[in-house]
């Protein structure tokens, strides 16, 4: 039976991504946010982040304490430290070869509900621009006002709480960071951006 | 899962694929219609024709789609059938053309894929089921849709005219709104038919009476008295001027009771009786006045001439 092959496979996938995604609290406001490496590195959208210290929840319910190292509001991004060793780590995927029509799955805290999957598919790859100068001025249903990013669109439910977390292709791999909702939306920033970010921090 | 998977053994890997393949082909006889009340998708239906979502259309001058590999280019207008909700446009410009299936089989549960273009997000898809597949229909302006189809799936501004891709990757219909937020889908079979009729005469006359009805229920007495087999009809609120009920004797007032000696109780009812090709011919209608029973012959008109 395929349908029951495809399951397994949603079932594997999920749990990888489980296992990578945090759910991020600072008494304010709360998210997701996505282990980076394995000595402690977890990046979130930075509207998640509001302040400087954060609890962070990992997959076997143990609450670590976080810092906020970096953050950039531009980009809705912010990377935390937290005390850990071994973490399991992200495959990251190639966010720059995504197709219309594609499936994609999201992980994350949706109403504060932990380790909650959502599927989907790629919903557009051509309208970077265009949403970089709409989001910008318009107001949105959102997990978040201020995207300025060329986001990934993808046709998918999100809900607040999946701030931070983790787009994954079929392959289980990170390809974007669910950051905002616009018109129903999902819009995600890339891995690759999620990569600079990380980089350009000194 | 690793990424070393592969996708001959991985059902949900061949899938994706499947998917985004189905999506790039159709895309490449799919346009964007520009400058309307709301953006829309056009198909490429056959060669120099573009069908799309008629409810989308406000204007008829200077109208330009967006096709496939980034070009604007000028279309014109050919016809428009509000009751089915659908619009044709002539292009000079040469695309694949769309591999329509009029004749698939629909059931519940199928993937409903969507595929669209759109002047900013370019092709654009949305996935989800079909949530309902029924006989055939009558939209509320009488027009007959060859099946009912709804579908469970997220429809996104400018989603409308976007084609319906079945899972072998053929057009069924295109999608469109629906009351109560549904989304619904004009089949391709009824796209067809509609189009032959616009070519020829660039919109569809109906058949018109010049009535404006209200259904009621009929008091137990006037049942009984008449010997009447149901308890229900449509009573005359509005007569137009000249119209064919006028002329045929209809006063405000009337209830009407049965067409062609068939029990009416919706409006619903009568508009199976108004379809193009019955312009011309006699109904009998019977009716209820002053508490009598009354027949009356009426000859159906053209809506096109007396709107």
């Amino acid at each position: 039976m395929i349908v029951n092959q495809i399951e397994t496979e949603l079932a594997a996938i999920s749990q990888q991504l489980r296992s990578i995604t945090v759910e991020i609290d600072n008494h304010r406001s709360g998210g997701s946010g996505i282990i980076w490496s394995a000595d402690g590195l977890i990046v979130t959208n930075s509207h998640v982040v509001r302040g400087s210290k954060v609890d962070v929840k990992l997959e076997n319910e143990r609450v670590v304490k976080g810092s906020v190292i970096a953050r950039d509001n531009q980009q809705d991004l912010a990377l935390i430290k937290v005390e850990a060793e071994k973490l399991p780590i992200p495959n990251i995927g190639n966010s720059q070869l995504l197709r219309p029509g594609e499936i994609v799955l999201a992980m994350g805290s949706p109403w504060g509900f932990r380790g909650a999957l959502a599927t989907g598919v790629i919903h557009t790859t051509e309208w970077q621009e265009a949403n970089k100068t709409k989001l910008n001025g318009t107001k949105q249903t959102s997990l978040n006002q201020t995207p300025s990013t060329s986001a990934i669109v993808a046709d998918i439910r999100l809900a607040p709480g999946n701030s931070g977390g983790v787009l994954a292709n079929v392959l289980g791999e990170v390809i974007g960071i669910n950051t905002a909702i616009y018109r129903g939306l999902a819009l995600a920033i890339p891995s690759h951006q999620i990569a600079d970010f990380i980089k350009s921090i000194p | 899962m690793s990424s070393t998977s592969d996708s001959n053994s991985n059902p949900l890997i061949a899938f994706s694929q499947n998917l985004a393949e189905i999506a790039e082909n159709v895309g490449n006889s799919l346009v964007a219609i520009n400058g309307q009340r709301f953006p829309c998708s056009g198909i490429y239906w056959h060669e120099g024709l573009i069908v799309t979502s008629e409810e989308n259309i406000k204007r008829s001058e200077g109208v330009t789609v967006i096709l496939p590999d980034g070009e604007t280019s000028p279309v014109t207008l050919l016809g428009r059938d509000r009751s089915t909700d659908i619009a044709i446009f002539k292009t000079e410009t040469s695309l694949p053309i769309a591999p329509i299936d009029s004749d698939c089989e629909l059931k519940v549960g199928h993937l409903a894929i969507a595929v669209g273009r759109d002047s900013e997000k370019g092709l654009f898809v949305a996935q989800g089921i079909i949530s309902t597949v029924g006989d055939s229909w009558r939209s509320s302006l009488g027009g007959y849709i060859d099946r009912f189809i709804r579908l469970d799936i997220n429809f996104y501004p400018g989603s409308g005219g976007s084609a319906l891709v079945n899972a072998a990757g053929k057009v069924v219909g295109f999608n469109t709104t629906g009351p109560r937020r549904s989304v619904l889908t004009i089949p391709a079979a009824t796209i067809n038919r509609v189009i032959d009729r616009l070519l020829e005469t660039g919109n569809i006359n109906r058949g018109y009476l010049g009535l404006g009805m209200q259904p009621v229920y009929l008091p137990d007495s006037l049942v009984d008295e008449l010997s009447l087999n149901h308890r229900q009809g449509l009573m005359v609120v509005n007569v137009e001027a000249q119209a064919p009920a006028e002329q045929a004797g209809i006063i405000l007032g009337d209830i009407l009771i049965a067409i062609e000696d068939t029990s009416i109780a919706r409006l619903r009812d009568i508009q199976a009786y108004l379809e193009p090709q019955n312009i011309g011919k006699t109904l009998k209608i019977q009716l209820i006045r002053a508490g009598l029973l009354k027949d009356v012959s009426l000859i159906i008109g053209d809506s096109g001439r007396n709107k």
